[in-house]
């Protein structure tokens, strides 16, 4: 038996996932299978992997795709889930479809390829007098995606790089639902092997001596062996802050230092790549992942930080983005998200409109509250950096539109690639490899939102999107001189 | 003016909060029954407003202002009301369960069942399980209400219930339980008597256990 999968972008626009992983909008790639398979297995062997938001359970529908032929019979949760319409339509759950036959399928949701992190230009500027020597690994050990690199310090060159899934993918797509999908020890050894075989991958030979991890809160407390349980519920309390060292397959690893018990060494490392160590003037980071951190440091050394409880609303990555922008231009949506005689055609449902207004009412209202705390305007900002593995996909004028950045004037939003990973790959080359790290770290503030008496009247006002368009600017990723 | 009170607090908009006080104050002036003012306005507005927020036309700070209307025109009517002897009809004991401090959806739900003329008694945030039975036996209410926001908090409802089973006031409570990963199936396996998807829904089945 043999049988072709033919896997189409559909054509939407905007820069996604998807289309970066397939090719643009129309491009195909076509699967010869000789035996059933999962479309899962489908995209793994394309080097592909499909977002799980509930980790691939049949739970939700955030891993939707549609067959435009061949599609396989639905099972009970994708005719719950997505309704009988669509199902006649010829949508599915990516996560549930087995294939025995020929399908030509489209991909409307995210798709990344599996290898879409990376770490940035051919050398960082890390000053001469500070390099180490040898060889070392850096590992930007995400929610979504691992990547690894092995550098050589004196010339700061990634001399090899990989990037896989992240293995605990399967438990949730959030590090809570993972923590309640398994006990920290399974957990732990998944980690453990998915990140042995990574650094196998970069370094088959053992030359590097040591392997530098950031990570946020909860896994790199999984990685260390450490109890999660003061963090995933209250007081979401780490119980170290400080790097810490541990083994993995044989080799010397150290993770990155904490800030808070959701504001991590990942946070740290995308600040450190984004200059807020330096900062002469107010510069704001959002680092939007699966989680979302915001930090905001001042000339002068006071910094502040907070974990804003996004979630993956943004997921959807740009299309969704894109998609909501232009219906709120052409006022099919209003400022307070209603979405008004949509065509049953609409690319999205009053519901996506509401859950994106939670994500972005959570940023922008963490950002105004460091921003009070810190005794400024918006308009004092001289730069706000946003990066991520979703903010890095989002176009600055969507980003705008939505209001996801407060008040901040657009033109001084900058997206950038890969922060964490550019991040903890030029520590990595630094001859004390820690120090910068645990210096910034240390002089950061930790604010608590559910502490902070105006965090829900603001969070219920940055609900709303602005009312008009604010001037556009053009979309500049990663500007690669500023990489250090 | 019945009707005109109706609509200010359906309307949404941030004048028509001062608007309803004043609208209240008017009807009672002009010798309507406090009572009639609730069962004629107040409530068919704010089951109005549950009904669109449920369908997604309007979203929670639209909710939100409505519920600040509402409950305007309630502090004003509320003299009256215990004049006449009018008690509400039953007592809600609602809190955010232990190790969570999620509480703008529970919030809501507060809002739409006072609205619904329950008397809801909050006990706010990371609530542990005794402080629930300690509340149960100080107000004696008909319902309880436990919010939960996060995977790793859905343990402490089941540990809240199992505490009210433990303290014999099982069969002197509904439950109630809600919050965005919460689902009817993990509702029926902890026990719990009800379970609503959103504040608009939390108010119909709050009524249904009551047998209203
Ligand atoms: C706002 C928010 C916060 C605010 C909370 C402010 C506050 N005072 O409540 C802050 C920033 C403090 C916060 C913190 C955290 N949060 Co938070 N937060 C959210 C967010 C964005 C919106 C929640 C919300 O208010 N929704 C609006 C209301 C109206 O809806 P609702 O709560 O679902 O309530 C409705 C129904 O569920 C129902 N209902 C609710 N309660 C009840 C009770 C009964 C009895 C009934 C019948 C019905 C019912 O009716 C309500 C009205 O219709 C969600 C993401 C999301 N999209 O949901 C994450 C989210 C809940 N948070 C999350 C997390 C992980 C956290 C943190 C633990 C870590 C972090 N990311 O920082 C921290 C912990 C606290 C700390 N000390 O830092 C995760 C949970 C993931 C999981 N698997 O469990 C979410 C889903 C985001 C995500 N995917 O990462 N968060």
């Amino acid at each position: 038996m043999t049988f072709s999968v033919t896997l189409r972008a559909a054509a939407t626009s905007g820069v996604a996932g998807t289309l970066d992983a397939v090719g643009g909008p129309g491009t195909e790639r076509v699967f010869v299978a000789s035996a059933p398979c999962t479309l899962v297995d489908v995209l793994a062997a394309l080097d592909l992997t499909l977002e799980l938001p509930c980790g691939g359970t049949a739970r939700c529908t955030g891993c939707r795709v549609r067959f435009a032929a061949g599609a396989p019979a639905p099972t009970p949760p994708e005719r719950a889930l997505l309704g009988d319409a669509a199902v006649a339509a010829g949508e599915r759950l990516g996560c549930a479809c087995v294939l025995h036959d020929t399908a030509i399928l489209e991909l409307p949701g995210p798709v990344w390829r599996a290898g879409g992190k990376g770490f940035g230009p051919d050398r960082l500027d890390v000053p001469a007098t500070a390099r180490g020597v040898g060889e070392a690994l850096a590992v930007d050990l995400g929610t979504t995606a691992v990547a690894a690199a092995r550098i050589d310090r004196a010339t700061t060159r990634a001399l090899a790089q990989v990037c896989a899934p992240n293995p605990l993918q399967r438990f949730g797509a959030d590090v809570l639902a993972r923590v309640s999908a398994a006990s920290g020890g399974a957990l732990r050894a998944e980690l453990d092997a998915g990140l042995a075989r990574v650094c196998a991958q970069v370094d088959p030979d053992r030359r590097a001596d040591a392997v530098l991890v950031c990570a946020n809160p909860v896994t790199t407390h999984l990685l260390v062996g450490a109890d999660v349980a003061s963090l995933v519920r209250a007081p979401f309390e780490p119980s170290f802050r400080s790097p810490q060292p541990f083994e993995v397959d044989g080799r010397r690893g150290l993770t990155l230092p904490l800030i808070g018990g959701h504001v991590g060494g990942d946070a740290v490392a995308a600040a450190l790549a984004c200059g807020l160590d330096r900062a002469v003037a107010p510069v704001a980071l959002v680092d939007l992942g699966t989680n979302c951190e915001v930090l905001l440091a001042l000339p002068g050394g006071r910094r502040l930080a907070a974990s804003a409880a996004a979630g993956p609303a943004f997921a959807g990555g740009a299309e969704r983005a894109a998609t909501i922008a232009a219906l709120l231009d052409a006022g099919v949506i209003d400022a307070s998200g209603r979405l008004r005689d949509a065509p049953a055609t609409a690319p999205v449902t009053a519901r996506d409109v509401r859950a994106l207004q939670l994500a972005k009412g959570a940023i922008a209202a963490a950002l105004d509250v460091l921003l009070h705390r810190a005794g400024i305007a918006a308009a004092d900002v001289a730069a706000l950096h946003l990066c991520g593995v979703f903010g890095a996909r989002l176009p600055v004028p969507f980003v705008a539109r939505l209001g996801m950045c407060g008040d901040v004037p657009p033109e001084r939003v900058t997206v950038w690639r890969d922060a964490a990973a550019i991040g903890v790959r030029a520590l990595a080359c630094e001859r004390s490899p820690l120090e910068r790290a645990v210096t910034f770290a240390a002089r950061v503030e930790h604010v608590d939102l559910a502490l902070d008496h105006d965090y829900r009247q603001r969070f219920v006002e940055r609900l709303q999107f602005p009312s008009r368009p604010p001037a556009a600017s053009p979309w500049t990723p990663n500007p690669p001189s500023r990489a250090r | 003016m019945l009707a005109q009170l109706a609509e200010a607090i359906r309307s949404h908009r941030p004048e028509s909060i001062a608007a309803c006080r004043a609208l209240a104050e008017r009807a009672l002036a002009a010798g309507v029954p406090a009572a009639r003012i609730v069962d004629a306005a107040l409530i068919p507005a704010m089951a109005d407003v549950g009904r669109r927020f449920r369908a997604d036309e309007i979203f929670v700070p639209e909710v939100l202002v409505s519920a600040k209307a509402m409950q305007g025109a309630l502090d004003v009517l509320e003299p009256a009301l215990a004049d006449a002897g009018r008690e509400p009809f039953a007592t809600i004991v609602l809190g955010t369960v232990q190790g969570d401090v999620h509480d703008i959806g529970k919030n809501l739900v507060a809002m739409m069942l006072r609205g619904a003329g329950l008397r809801v008694v909050d006990l706010g945030v990371n609530v542990a399980p005794q402080r629930f039975v300690a509340a149960i036996d100080a107000h004696r209410p008909e319902l309880v209400g436990l919010s939960a926001l996060l995977t790793t908090t859905m343990d402490a409802m089941r540990a809240t219930l199992d505490a009210i089973v433990a303290a014999g006031q099982r069969d002197r409570v509904r439950v109630l339980v809600g919050g965005a990963p919460v689902t009817a199936a993990w509702a029926m396996s902890i026990g719990a008597d009800g379970h609503a998807d959103d504040a608009a829904e939390a108010a119909t089945v709050a009524l249904r256990l009551l047998g209203r």
